[in-house]
């Protein structure tokens, strides 16, 4: 072995040592992949059972992601880790360059964003068909016909039933001041639903803007824009919001 | 700068007692006895183990943390008397009681998805049950009875002039 690969290590990728350990190492983050949707796989029964029984809200999604996160992503990657830190010192005791230790460390990485990406995909559409559930149970509840009169003279009033926050209407017949407060269940979709709803369809964006920060105006111009058709009552509160995160850098750095 | 052998020898000792536990019988078996008594540890009582089996900390595999703390005990024993400074430092920083737990952590059973969705369960219906119906209504005045009559009237009656909205003082 001469002087410097004594000191820095052999680059020699053919030595079957090597090879055989590099091998090891893709199998073990493999495996670590197929765990990873073992689990999931595992939640799937129970979460169908949830969402079918779900009623007005996603606090139990909330809290069911929170533990699946805990059991993939964040296990998972300790794992990985810990199999990197056993895997480094055997190439270490191999004589392999710094430089192809680091190649093979970076699957370790590589394996977290893949993990990191994968649960995401997984949390927006499990919020997402929770989503479409509530909306489902929302429409059963509310009676959409049901007509509103004024307190005072029973003229009709133009009251949306799907509404977000309350309103002060004048009555056009007596002039009287009506306040309508409408149903939790709608205003409780504003968050529970068309949030969820939002973050799905602005989600292609929200990918592409983990590596491209030009890409993350186009996602909050999308999820914005949903949030502002579908929730028209907050319109200039929502346009607001999207200007502050478009435009401040401070918000860039969340991705 | 290459490492004091009596440190490797010490957490080599420490990492075998930690792989015998992890890899007996639930509970121990007589490898896991002859190994402790290679220390000079006694294992628990049949009855003691019978009782902590049952208790609520529950495992699925390996010796009981306590046995294998006491064979801690022991090696740090060992070393300590051979009065290396570095080593004394090294065992001065032994973290006993995160070491015990890492094991226990290994050897608990994996309840993970009965677990996750058990725990969720109880906030099914817990925030969707105090939902409330819409509410619509006109603010009257407290004196004369007569309706609101502006959307932005939030001071006084227009047709007695009392206040509209009272506050607490």
């Amino acid at each position: 072995m001469s002087l410097l690969s004594s000191i820095f290590g052999s680059n020699d990728t053919s030595s079957p040592e090597f090879q055989l350990l590099v091998t090891r190492w893709d199998n073990y983050i493999s495996k670590l992949k197929d765990r990873y949707y073992e689990v999931l796989k595992q939640s799937e029964a129970p979460l169908n059972n949830v969402i079918d029984n779900i009623q007005f809200d996603t606090v139990i999604i909330h809290n069911i992601k929170n533990g699946l996160n805990d059991q993939t992503v964040q296990q998972l990657s300790k794992k990985a880790d810990d199999g990197w830190a056993k895997m480094q010192n055997e190439m270490g005791k191999l004589g392999v360059s710094w430089n192809l230790i680091s190649q093979q460390q970076a699957k370790v990485d590589e394996f977290k964003n893949w993990l990191a990406i994968e649960f995401q995909k997984f949390e927006v559409s499990t919020y997402a068909r929770a989503a479409r559930k509530i909306m489902d149970n929302v429409q059963k509840h509310i009676d959409t016909n049901k007509l509103h009169k004024c307190t005072q003279c029973a003229a009709e009033l133009p009251i949306k039933i799907f509404s977000f926050i309350a309103i002060n209407l004048k009555c056009d017949s007596c002039g009287s001041v009506n306040t309508y407060q409408p149903d939790d269940r709608i205003r409780a979709m504003e968050y529970y639903v068309i949030n969820h709803l939002a973050e799905e369809y602005a989600f292609s964006a929200k990918l592409k803007a983990r590596g491209d920060k030009n890409a993350q105006k186009e996602y909050y111009k999308m999820y914005y824009g949903y949030l502002m058709e579908n929730v028209p009552d907050k319109k200039d509160f929502y346009e607001r919001d999207m200007n502050e995160r478009i435009n401040n850098p401070m918000f860039s750095m969340g991705f | 700068m290459a490492e004091n052998k009596n440190i490797s020898e010490f957490n080599s000792e420490i990492e075998k007692a930690f792989h015998f536990a992890w890899h007996s019988e639930k509970g121990g078996d007589d490898n896991w006895n002859k190994f402790l008594s290679s220390y000079d540890v006694t294992p628990l009582p049949t009855q003691d183990k019978q009782s902590l089996l049952n208790s609520e900390m529950k495992i699925a595999k390996g010796a009981f943390p306590i046995e294998l703390r006491r064979v801690y005990e022991k090696i740090i024993a060992k070393h300590s008397a051979k009065g290396d400074p570095e080593l004394t430092d090294a065992l001065n920083r032994f973290d006993m009681e995160s070491k015990v737990k890492e094991y226990y952590q290994k050897i608990k059973p994996f309840l993970g998805m009965s677990d996750i969705f058990g725990n969720a369960s109880s906030s099914l219906y817990k925030y969707s049950a105090g939902m409330q119906k819409e509410k619509h209504h006109t603010m009257k005045c407290k004196n004369c009875g007569a309706p609101r009559l502006e959307e932005m009237q939030y001071d006084v009656c227009l047709f007695c002039g009392s206040k509209l909205f009272e506050t607490n003082k």
